[in-house]
């Protein structure tokens, strides 16, 4: 017997059946897009260095890796794939000719503490547009993946757009003491309006202007409406030039044809420290965790060595199919439509009426049973219609139940 | 689609969000008179609420299954990941503290083991005063322990401190202010945001009056 039983360690799960194979098809139909436009797959190792996380992540992420040692290296299971795609850009790809445009779709893994229904491996399948900057690029990356999203079947989502550059800009122009920015982030990260207001009180008088946005800043979500409100209260120079830009890509978007899917807020904050220019994130009825993240990231592959403009996003495989079943979509394939029991010296024909029937497009199994009776048993149960039968007296066709 | 759900946390916190709802002009009638019903409908039946205890509200609300809740910072502070945290709602006040023996010995910080129910809390919190304190998990009167001698102090939520008096314990510092708050889904919030923002608009106003 197993120390542990047949469990599963927390977080994982074997994935049986329709889920399974809604997994499965949701992942076709988003490299099959991503393909089409040109992304060729890349697939990085399980393993990487612990020091390749190290970059342009917060120490709580480092705790939520997981590590083994190798010798005397520290690895860690893959906890994402942008990091090991730029460290592969930046060697074996060093030389390729730009834009590069790769696509992955692979498994990551993070240790979930509580017992909160949150999932320790995630599959994951997401583009890469290396080399490439300004609006075509940003345009291309959003548009894909409402593209993406719409090819697998969801119906009720939105993805909505951020520019890294407004929050750093305001938060540039103000002096703050110690951990007051870092504050003034997370607050506004977690949309707590008031607490925002209580910190940047006491630089109000300094920073009248910059101050001002930052408080509406959390508020600021929503569609294209929110440009005018927006311009109003963002002077600061460089946080209106990336509002201009912002704009510019989602009037780009609604150009073509997408814009009903895109909210705004300019409150996207997370990863500031990664994310340098338009970011992006998505969401779906039916789960509460993002379905889609991403956004430009022009000084991250720089710390591998190859500096280099890149911008991409992920879609999060689990949480679109979870979104997609509670919708009532099941990818269940349908029951095998014929079982076909054979004597051993009739074998040959069952093999050759089988993969007649399976070029025809059908599903047939084929017995293991010793007795018609006994296959006749497992079509029952198994709820497969119709038992064909190729023994000494020819060919029968029994149907199901009612053959009893 | 769903209607949006509120997640409640029972308890005291019911009592203030029952009142602040009705002073908000939202119907809730049903919260009075709960009785078997686990999802009760409230504001005429365009909502829906459920009753929780506080990490569970958590829970809910972080898992999109409640798209709104209403918890105490305490909770939030100790099992949060990933949620909105909107509006400070003002009512449930008390504060975490680390407490201890009213002589004051230990009161210099030179504590080496600390009881708490809330291990994220008090461990993020000695982190960041860059103490080495063991936390030593009690699920139920948390005073107990320093009188029995298994810790140095505790880090506990402090109301009146009538409790501490009443054991010869005292608070030596406020770890953090707690009040209830409004929380909100991630993707609900940008989901639904008209049906949320009439919602928190009624709420607001009543906060502001």
């Amino acid at each position: 017997m197993l120390k542990r039983g047949c469990g599963t360690p927390h977080g994982v799960h074997d994935v049986l059946f329709a889920q399974s194979r809604m997994r499965r098809q949701i992942g076709t139909k988003l490299t099959e897009c991503y393909e089409k436009r040109g992304y060729a797959e890349v697939k990085t190792p399980l393993l990487e260095y612990y020091d390749l996380f190290l970059q342009g992540e917060s120490a709580s992420d480092t705790a939520s890796m997981y590590k083994l040692v190798d010798g005397g290296e520290v690895l860690v299971i893959r906890p994402d794939s942008t990091a090991p795609i730029g460290r592969l850009v930046s060697s074996r790809l060093q030389t390729a000719p730009l834009p590069l445009r790769l696509y992955y779709h692979q498994d990551v893994f993070r240790v979930c503490g509580g017992h909160r229904g949150e999932r320790a491996q995630t599959t994951q399948c997401g583009v890469e547009l290396i080399g490439a900057k300004g609006l075509r690029a940003d345009t291309e990356i959003a548009e894909t993946a409402l593209r993406a999203l719409a090819e697998t079947g969801l119906q009720d989502y939105k993805i909505e757009l951020g520019h890294a550059g407004i929050f750093r800009a305001l938060a540039a122009a103000i002096e703050f003491r110690e951990g007051d920015g870092e504050k003034v982030r997370y607050l506004t990260e977690i949309k707590n309006y008031a607490a925002v207001n209580d910190v940047l009180k006491e630089y109000d008088a300094e920073y009248h202007d910059a101050c001002e946005a930052l408080r509406r800043l959390p508020r600021i979500f929503g569609g294209g409406e929110i440009f005018a409100e927006a311009e109003q209260i963002i002077k600061t120079p460089a946080a209106a030039e990336a509002l201009a830009y912002l704009k510019t890509v989602y009037e780009a978007l609604c150009a073509l044809g997408c814009g009903d899917r895109v909210v705004l807020d300019l409150a996207l904050v997370n990863h500031m420290e990664y994310y340098t220019g338009i970011v992006l994130s998505g969401y779906a009825h039916g789960t509460g965790e993002p379905i889609i993240s991403g956004g430009r990231y022009d000084t991250l592959i720089a710390n591998y060595g190859m500096d280099v403009a890149a911008t991409g996003f992920v879609v999060n495989v689990d949480a679109v199919a979870e979104a997609l079943e509670k919708s009532g979509l099941s990818a269940g394939p349908a029951p095998a439509a014929e079982l076909v029991h054979y004597e051993p010296d009739f074998a040959s024909f069952a093999y050759a009426y089988a993969a007649e029937k399976r070029a025809a497009g059908f599903t047939v199994e084929l017995s293991c049973e010793e007795s018609v009776e006994a296959a006749l048993a497992v079509a029952n149960q198994k709820e497969i219609p119709v038992l064909v039968v190729f023994d000494a007296s020819g060919i029968r066709r029994l149907e199901g139940r009612t053959a009893e | 689609m769903r209607k949006i759900r509120i997640a409640l946390t029972k308890g005291r916190l019911l009592e203030e969000s029952i009142a602040l709802f009705e002073r908000a002009g939202i119907e809730c009638e049903s919260l009075r008179h709960p009785g078997r019903r686990l999802i009760l409908p409230i504001a005429d039946g365009e909502m829906e609420a459920v009753l929780a205890k506080a990490a569970d509200v958590i829970t809910y609300v972080e898992n999109g299954v409640c798209d709104i809740g209403i918890v105490g910072k305490d909770t939030i502070m100790e099992c949060a990941t990933g949620l909105y945290e909107i509006m400070d709602l003002g009512f449930g006040r008390c504060r975490f503290a680390v407490a201890g023996p009213k002589e004051r010995t230990l009161a210099d910080g030179k504590y080496r083991r600390a009881a708490t129910k809330y291990l994220t809390v008090a461990g993020n919190y000695f982190e960041r005063k860059k103490m080495d304190v063991e936390l030593i998990k009690i699920e139920g009167s948390v005073e107990l322990a320093p009188l029995l001698d298994l810790s140095d102090v505790i880090v506990d939520i402090v109301e009146t401190g009538s409790t501490l008096k009443a054991n010869g314990l005292e608070v030596y510092e406020t770890v953090a202010e707690i009040s209830a708050r409004l929380v909100v889904n991630v993707a609900s919030l940008k989901l639904r945001k008209s049906e949320i923002d009439a919602f928190t608009r009624k709420i607001e106003a009543v906060l502001k009056a």
